[in-house]
Formats: structure tokens, sequence, C-alpha cells
């Protein structure tokens, strides 16, 4: 009842009066970003579309028509099966990793205990690492013989674990790092939200009884369900684009472990100089993401009535 | 009383756990920075610097122009960061809380840009830039990043959450739209803007890839590419990596603890209650 | 500007006709940026970074600049990880490459059979020709077509830590036995045996193909027809890497072609070359590095490849002649060019004049750098292999280190990639340029 208060939208009476107004305002204001983003990304993705369909090696000028065979190429390649189902599995590891954790981070942050200030900057050192500087340093911790992290296994009895040199304990290894440096930005927008909710609110539900969990159920939960949202989609999109990291840990290894979707395109596009089947699995990829990121906004949604 | 105290205590030892997690790497970072670049290999390691080295950072400024690099790279982020929030709060209010034809397919197309890999759009986007004479200059280091949907996308979801009250009472006052805007929602707004803000300005410091593509002069070169010039093929200057790394990290460190009070200050929307 | 004044002082007409004409074209240009005929051309050189030679390369660009006032060389360098994918074929893509560049035996293959490259043979005099060694030129040859100049030869050997050695009492391993023998006895919990690179790249080829020389195997046959690699000697040289990976003989995960595990202590020994020599030297005073030549397999021959980067022409560059003069002036011409820079980079050259220049330095007459010089007149250079080739080699040394693959089944599957590759239109095109 409350959250209902909060959906926008002029109600119907006031709707026919303020459309034509509306709409050449609103055009106002989304032009700029629309014809920016057309110039910068509508431009090239129609071109990778245009190019899934030839035979080029990027950089001499010709180019030969071959029809789907780039697709047919990519869907009978078992490096780019192995792909698919790589970044799927970051793809499940690494949402509800940061969604969760960014979430629950921010739910720390927001009781403003004493002290809260400086966890606050904490939390987010890791988004002020660079990439580069970040991945060196948690190889480093993940090293087998003599890293951090077997030596704490191995202090309290646990076998060491081989990390990056395992196929799939990689793909958690940079899931992690991954993780690691994100979170930061998540915490702060989901940060932003939670206070933003009206403290009237809060205080009404505590005066009528509800504890902290209650409220945050019933009332902040409801409330920040768009940027919850907007975190799910974003990490999701973030986790089946993600390279940097994985470049500099693994270079899409051992044995495959860590070879993302991205990966696949960069090593057609840049080592074999397959410009074709470099643009079929981008514009592959773009429809998986597209699928997805629209089931997310759909299911999210719920029953609200905006938009 | 005593469940108050024992929750404030559990979330401290969990803020303190989760702490040490996200902070070691930096205390790495911050303590090779004051080693010799053989101490910073050693085995076993040690967080403690045998010897310290301070003149690490005078090395970082002196062995490459990296005061220029840093003054490049806050060119950039700042510029992209200002335009970007001015104009993604345009749009994620259109998107959010104005009714337009087109709008449903709108907001599909842009988030739609950011479901193809950036690798797919090197190529075609060098040559847009040659085409508009922005290689190794500033406008392409800037413009490119400018339009972004990732704003877009979070200032919708934002002003989502921005009450028809409000939006009611300005038109009543008698604002048009596009006042309501600039008057009523942008303020309250400033929290989400600040973290917006932060992670544009951290996404433009930090880019590498796009930068590497489009400068090919020693004086465009911004700090990542700075930093991987302690990188060599055959050895690498450890020590100097993570000076130059801590060095680099200041601004938005910097930038986070000015920002952060305007994140947390939540909004107060007046207007609402009744 | 240059003055004309030393040509019009002959002839009044001239220098007439002379300033009436850059009058002209002052008032025609105003401040536009294209070059009038006595602005100097500008050359832009790109390289991978390094700041070892980057003094070097300043000092013998400054050097090329002031002796020649029609020419302008901008030496531009990139991080070495991204040098030749992100940025040199992105931008041959666009049409914002460079003029000169460096370029590597693994990737020469990327851009050769696609015409990117000027062939530069006739640069090359008889004497020159003959100042290399014979295989010196190999990879960048086809037919008659020389694509590049190599100033570097980065020779492999096997890097070790002489005082642990010596404290364990242990034999430099001569054999391939003795080698897994070696490497399991100076296992301990905190150090590896031996290094060999884990990254799935063409560096890890690289250090493997002595190990499959010296069984006596190749990867494809002369005639680029088909794949050996499953072949006894090949399975052979990706079993003793799964052994020794195996039994954990070998450091589960390497950093780099640095060698630091070795200064580090975290491995015994390294197979790496002499690149890195000078590194350890600098960073880990203490420690005594030995070099040995890499062991064979029993009936096996000493093998030893050596990687290093050429200077090259890029067939798009618009002003060819001036980049052909360049690229040739850098290391085809005067030696001291060649000595100082593989000074300063503590390598070989594959010029023999410019190695019996280097083997008189002090460096090269002290071990270990000095166990190199007698395998340098046979050592084999890092061959040119397509990317599709090199990729099915990575893909079984992967497998067989970190799967646990058959090394047979691994081998397999690399020869039939290889197969498939060599019986495809692109194979076609590359076995024709081999052949030729």
């Amino acid at each position: 009842m409350i959250a209902s208060s909060l959906t926008v939208g002029p109600s119907p009476r006031r709707r026919a009066h303020r459309g034509a107004g509306e709409g050449r305002a609103a055009w106002v204001l989304v032009l700029p970003d629309v014809l920016g983003l057309c110039l910068i990304y509508v431009g090239p993705i129609l071109f990778t579309i245009y190019l899934s369909f030839f035979s080029w090696n990027g950089i001499s000028p010709q180019r030969t028509f071959v029809g789907f065979d780039n697709y047919r190429y990519i869907f009978s390649d078992p490096v780019w099966m192995r792909s698919l189902g790589v970044s799927f599995a970051y793809l499940l590891m690494y949402v509800p990793l940061v969604t969760g954790g960014a979430l629950f981070l921010a739910v720390l942050l927001a009781q403003k205990l004493r002290g809260t200030a400086l966890f606050r900057t904490i939390f987010f050192l890791p988004m002020a690492v660079p990439v580069v500087v970040a991945a060196i340093v948690w190889q480093f911790i993940f090293q087998p013989s003599y890293g951090f992290v077997n030596f704490l296994l191995q202090s309290v009895g646990l076998p060491a674990q081989p990390w990056l040199s395992s196929p799939q304990q990689a793909l958690v290894v940079v899931v992690l790092v991954s993780a690691w440096k994100q979170v930061g930005y998540f915490m702060i927008i989901f940060l932003a939200a939670i206070l933003a909710v009206p403290k009237d609110y809060l205080e009404a539900a505590s005066l009528d009884g509800a504890g902290s969990f209650r409220r945050f159920w019933s009332i902040t939960w409801p409330t920040i369900r768009p940027t919850t949202a907007f975190v799910v989609v974003m990490t999701s999109i973030i986790a089946l684009q993600d390279f940097d990291q994985i470049f500099v840990l693994t270079k899409g290894g051992p044995d495959y472990g860590t070879y993302v979707q991205v990966y696949y395109i960069y090593e057609q596009m840049l080592r074999y100089l397959h410009m074709g089947p470099a643009s079929a699995a981008s514009v592959v990829l773009f429809l998986i993401i597209m699928v997805l990121s629209i089931a997310q906004i759909r299911l999210l949604r719920g029953g609200r009535d905006a938009d | 009383m005593r469940t108050s105290a024992l929750r404030r205590w559990s979330i401290r030892a969990l803020m303190i756990l989760i702490g040490i997690v996200m902070f070691f790497p930096f205390a790495w970072m911050v303590s090779s920075s004051f080693k010799s670049n053989k101490e910073v290999l050693a085995y076993p390691p040690s967080l403690i610097p045998g010897e310290w080295h301070p003149e690490n950072f005078v090395h970082v400024f002196t062995d490459v122009p990296f005061a220029l690099y840093m003054l490049n790279s806050a060119i950039v982020a700042v510029t992209v960061t200002v335009v970007a929030l001015i104009l993604h709060a345009m749009s994620g209010y259109a998107l959010a809380t104005l009714r337009f034809r087109g709008r449903e397919a709108i907001f599909i197309g842009i988030i739609a840009t950011m479901m193809v890999p950036f690798y797919s759009l090197l190529v075609p986007l060098l040559n847009i830039s040659k085409t508009l004479g922005w290689i190794d200059s500033f406008a392409g280091l800037i413009i490119p990043w400018i339009p972004h949907a990732f704003g877009i996308f979070l200032m919708r979801q934002h002003f989502l959450g921005f009450p028809r009250e409000l939006k009611d009472a300005a038109a009543v006052d008698g604002a048009g739209t596009l006042r309501t805007f600039f008057q009523v929602a942008l303020p309250t707004s400033y929290p989400m803007l600040a973290s917006l803000g932060i992670i544009y300005f951290i996404g433009n410091w930090d880019r590498f890839l796009w930068p590497l593509i489009i400068t090919n002069s020693p004086e465009m070169l911004t700090v990542p590419l700075g930093l991987v010039q302690f990188q060599g093929q055959y050895s690498t200057q450890w020590n100097l990596l993570m000076a130059a790394a801590v060095v680099a990290s200041i601004p938005t460190l910097v930038l986070f603890i000015l920002l952060q009070k305007r994140i947390v200050a939540g909004v107060t929307m007046s207007g609402i209650k009744g | 500007m240059k003055s004309h004044a030393s040509a019009g002082r002959r002839r009044i007409m001239a220098t007439a006709v002379t300033a009436i004409a850059a009058a002209v074209a002052l008032v025609a240009s105003g401040c536009s940026a294209g070059p009038s005929a006595d602005e100097p051309i500008t050359l832009t050189f790109w390289k991978y970074q390094d700041p070892v030679q980057q003094p070097v390369l300043e000092a013998l660009i400054e050097k090329y600049n002031s002796e020649h006032d029609n020419v302008k060389v901008e030496l531009e360098t990139f991080p070495f990880d991204q040098y030749l994918a992100e940025k040199v074929t992105t931008a041959m893509s666009a049409g914002t490459g460079p003029d000169v560049f460096w370029v590597s035996a693994a990737t020469v293959l990327n851009f050769a059979p696609q015409g990117l490259l000027t062939p530069l043979q006739d640069r090359f005099t008889e004497d020159l020709r003959g100042d290399f060694l014979p295989q010196a030129l190999e990879s960048i040859t086809f037919g008659d077509d020389i694509y590049g100049i190599p100033h570097e030869m980065g020779l492999q050997g096997m890097l070790y830590d002489k005082g642990l050695f010596e404290s364990e009492g242990v034999e430099v391993p001569a054999s391939w036995d003795e080698l897994k023998a070696a490497s399991a006895e100076l296992k301990t919990a905190n150090r590896s045996g031996i290094l060999l690179p884990t990254n799935p790249d063409v560096f890890q080829n690289f250090i493997w193909w002595p190990f499959l020389w010296s069984a006596g195997g190749e990867v494809v046959d002369d005639g680029w027809s088909k794949a050996l690699i499953n072949q006894p000697e090949g399975v052979a040289a990706l079993q003793l890497w799964a052994d020794l990976m195996a039994d954990g003989a070998a450091a589960p995960k390497s950093s780099g072609a640095f060698g630091d595990e070795l200064g580090q202590g975290t491995v015994a020994m390294a197979a790496l070359g002499m690149w890195p020599v000078s590194n350890l030297a600098a960073n880990y005073p203490d420690l005594q590095v030995g070099a040995a030549p890499l062991p064979i397999p029993d009936g096996g021959t000493p093998s030893a490849a050596f990687g290093g980067w050429y200077t090259a022409v890029s067939a798009a560059s618009e002003h060819q002649e001036e980049a052909k003069d360049f690229a040739v002036w850098l290391f085809a011409e005067d030696t001291q060019n060649a000595v100082d820079l593989t000074t300063a980079m503590t390598t070989l050259s594959p010029r023999i004049s410019v190695t019996e220049e280097l083997q008189k330095l002090p460096a090269f007459q002290a071990e270990p750098l000095a166990g190199f010089l007698p395998i340098w007149q046979t050592a084999r250079p890092e061959p040119a292999y397509p990317a599709e080739i090199n990729k099915a080699v990575t893909d079984a040394l992967q497998a067989v280190m970190f799967s646990g693959t058959d090394a047979q089944t691994a081998a397999d599957a690399a020869a039939a990639a290889i197969d498939t590759y060599l019986a495809s239109p692109d194979g076609e095109q590359i076995r024709s340029l081999v052949q030729k």
C-alpha cells in the first residue's frame, strides 16, 4: 500500500491533458543521449551484424559474402560450445555473489553504527585499485605453492588447492577477483537506494512494533525493487562480458577453464583474424544477453503497472 | 537491550571480517610500493617492508611523465562524468516518468547497446573515430564514453521511485515538464547522482583498452597505460608499479571521501506527507 | 624551416622562383597540417614497451633524424600484451597503422600472406645476407621475399639455482629421465622442481619446441601437407611435460617469462633462456644462476630455439622508400646499432659480425651467459606457424598439463585440428606461401 503510492505516471485524467507537452519535453530530454548512442553503438553494432555474414580478415579490403556459414561454423566449433558453458557458469556464480554481497554490505552500512564511515571507505577500496594490479595481487594470494590462501588452508589442516592451475577452480578465482573489485559499485547504489527510503515510513512501522528484519522485508525491500532489478540485470550483463581480469590471470586457461564467450570473440578477431566468426559470435552473445535481460526486467518488475 | 548490543557487535565482527578481505590487496599494494623490487617478490612475503624506499614514489614521477598521465586522465574522467551525469539524469527522468510514443522501444534499444562486448565495437568505432578526426585527441578519449546505457538505466530506475505527488505538486504550481525536472526532480537525485558520478569517474579513470586503441603519441597516455609501462617484456619493476598504482588510486579515494556524504545523506522529499 | 639560400646564391632566378613558390604555398596552406615540400615526412615506428630497449632506440632514432632532414621518425610504444593483437591489427584495420613496426615469428603469418608487409630483399646485399646465420632469416622468408630484419637472438637453455644444486648434491640433468629425477628430488612443499610456462599462449609453445625437436619430432611435414605431432616423438615430448606436472615437480602456475621464481627460491630450475639473466642479476644478487643445455631424451639430439623480433615495413605505408630506408638503417647496416641494442638486452644477435662484438663483452665472458655461446650457431629460429597451428599445439599442452588428458589423445586431437586447417583454403594459402 505504501509502495503503491510511489508508483509513477500521471492519473488518467491528467494524462490526456498533458500528453502532447510531455511528449515533446521528453524528446528534448532524451535526444542527446539517443543521438550519442546511435553514433557510438548503434552504428558499430549494425556493422557487426553485417560482418557476421561475411568472411574478412579485418584488414585487407576484400570481404566475401558467406551467408550463414559463420554461424554454422561457430555452432559446430567445440571451443565455442565450451565458451558458452564457461560463460554461463560464470554468470551463475557472479550474479548472486555480487547482487547478494552488495545488498548485504549496503544493509550493514545503512545501520549507521559508529565507525561506519571507515568501513564504507574500506568496502569501497577495491574499486580504486586498478584492475591489472588487483589481478596481480590476487594471483599472488592464490599461488598454489606459496600463496596466502593455501597457507591458511594448510594451517587449519586442509589440503592445498591448485586454484589457478585447475580448470574448474580457476573459474571460481576469476569470478571472485571480479566480484571483489565490482561489488563496491553496486554497494553504493544499493546504499543510496536504501537510504532514500523515506524515514517516515520506517518510523511508522517501527512504532507499529515491526522489528528491523520485518521493516526491511516489508518496506525497504519493495521500495528498492527497481534498484534490485537494475543490479541483477547489470551484473548479468557484466558477467557475460567480463574479460580484463581473465586476460591477466589465466589467458582463458588452463585448458579453456576460464574461456568465456568474449575470449572466443577476442581470439577469433585478433588472433586468427577471422572477423566473420567473431562477428557471428558477437551477435549470438548479444541475443543471449538481450533475451536474458528482458526476461529479468519483466520478471523483476512483477505486478507493478509502471511503464 | 542485550540483543541490541549482540546485534551491534555481530555486525561489527562481520564488517571487520569482510573489511579484511576487501582491504588486504590494497594493503599489499601500499606495502609493496615502499619495498625494493627484490623484496616485493621475496618469499615468505611480509606485510611490513624490511627497508623503506619512499623514493619509489619519486621514481614514479621521474621515470615516466606520470603527472601528465594523471592530468590527461583527470581531464577525460571529469569531462565525461559531468556531461554524462546531466544527460543521463535527463534521459532517465524522461524514460521513467514521462509518457511518449516509443518509450518502451527506446528503453530496450538503449540497454541493448550494453549487450555487445567492447571488442566487437573496436574496429568500427576506430573507423568512425578516424573519420571524425578523433585519433590521438581528447575528443576521441572523451566523446565515445559520454553516452552510456549504464547511467541512463540507473537514473531511470531511480526516477521510477520519484513520487507522483511531487510531480503533481509542481504541475499545480505551474511548472512545465522541463522545469519540474531541473528544479524538483534533479535536486532529489543528488545521492544517486553522486553514486553514479563516482562510478563513471572510476570507470573513465581506469579505462585501458580504448585509450590504447585511440592514442598513439606518448603525450596522450592515460593513467592505466602509464601504469603498464612499468612492466617490460623481460622484467617488471613491481615496486614501482605498485607505487604508481597507489598514486593512481588516490584521486578516486579522495573523490569518494568527498562524495560519500552526499551518497548517504538520504533524501528528504518534502511534500510527501499527507 | 630549411632555407634554400645555398641553392639560391648561385642562381638568382632559382631563388626568385623558389621564393615565389614558397610564398604561394604558405598563403595557400594557411594553418593546414599537410606536409609541403620542405616539411619532413613523418614515419611512425611502433614496438612494444620495454624500459631496457627504450633509451637505446630513442638514441638511434635521434641520430637518424639528425642525419636525415627529409624524414622524422617517431617512436611509439605500446604494452607488450596488447601490442600486436589490439594495437597493430586494429590500427591497420582502420588505416591508422604504422610505417615501420616490430613483428614476431609467431605472428608474421597474420600479415605476410595478406600482403600487408613490404618485402625487403632488394635491400639485402650479398654481404648482408652472408652476415646472417643461414637459419636466421628462415622464419620471415617466403620464396624470395624477406619480410623482416632480425636483430636479436634470445637463446633457450635451462637456468638453475647453482647454489641449491650444490648444497643438495644434485647433478645438473642432461637427459629427460635425469630431469624428472632431479625435479622430484628438489621439490619441497614450497619449492617446485622446474618452471614451465602455464599460460595458453605462444610462449608456452616456444619453450616446448626444443623438447619436441630433440626427440626428433615435428609439428608438420616439410611440405605442410600433414601433421606429424601425433607421431611417437611428439607424444613423448607431450608426455614429458605431463609427467612433470602430474607428480607436482613442475610449478603449477608461473607468472611469466622473467624467471623471478628462481630468484625467490620457489623453483629449482626453469626452462627459459638467456633473456631473463640480466633481470635475475639485477634483482637477486645472491642467486647464482647456472645455465645448461636443455635436457634431451635418450638417443635424442640437442636442440634449442631462439626467439626474437623483426623490423618490418607496412605495405600500407604512404612512404615506402623512406620506411624501407629506415628499417634497413636500423639493424641491417651499421652493426653498432644492433650491438648497442643487444648489449642493453644481453642477448645475442643472428648477425655474425654483431655477435662477434657481443662475445667480447664481460657479461658474455662469464657464466651463465658464456654457456650459450657454443650453441648459438646451431640453434633453430622460432618457427612461423599460423595461429591455428599454434593453437592446436597449445591446446594439446594445456590438456595434458591441466586436465590429465592422455598424451596420445591430446596429440591426436592436435593433429586432427592441424590437418583440418591444412586442408582448408587458409591452409592452402599458407602451404603455397611456405613452399615458394
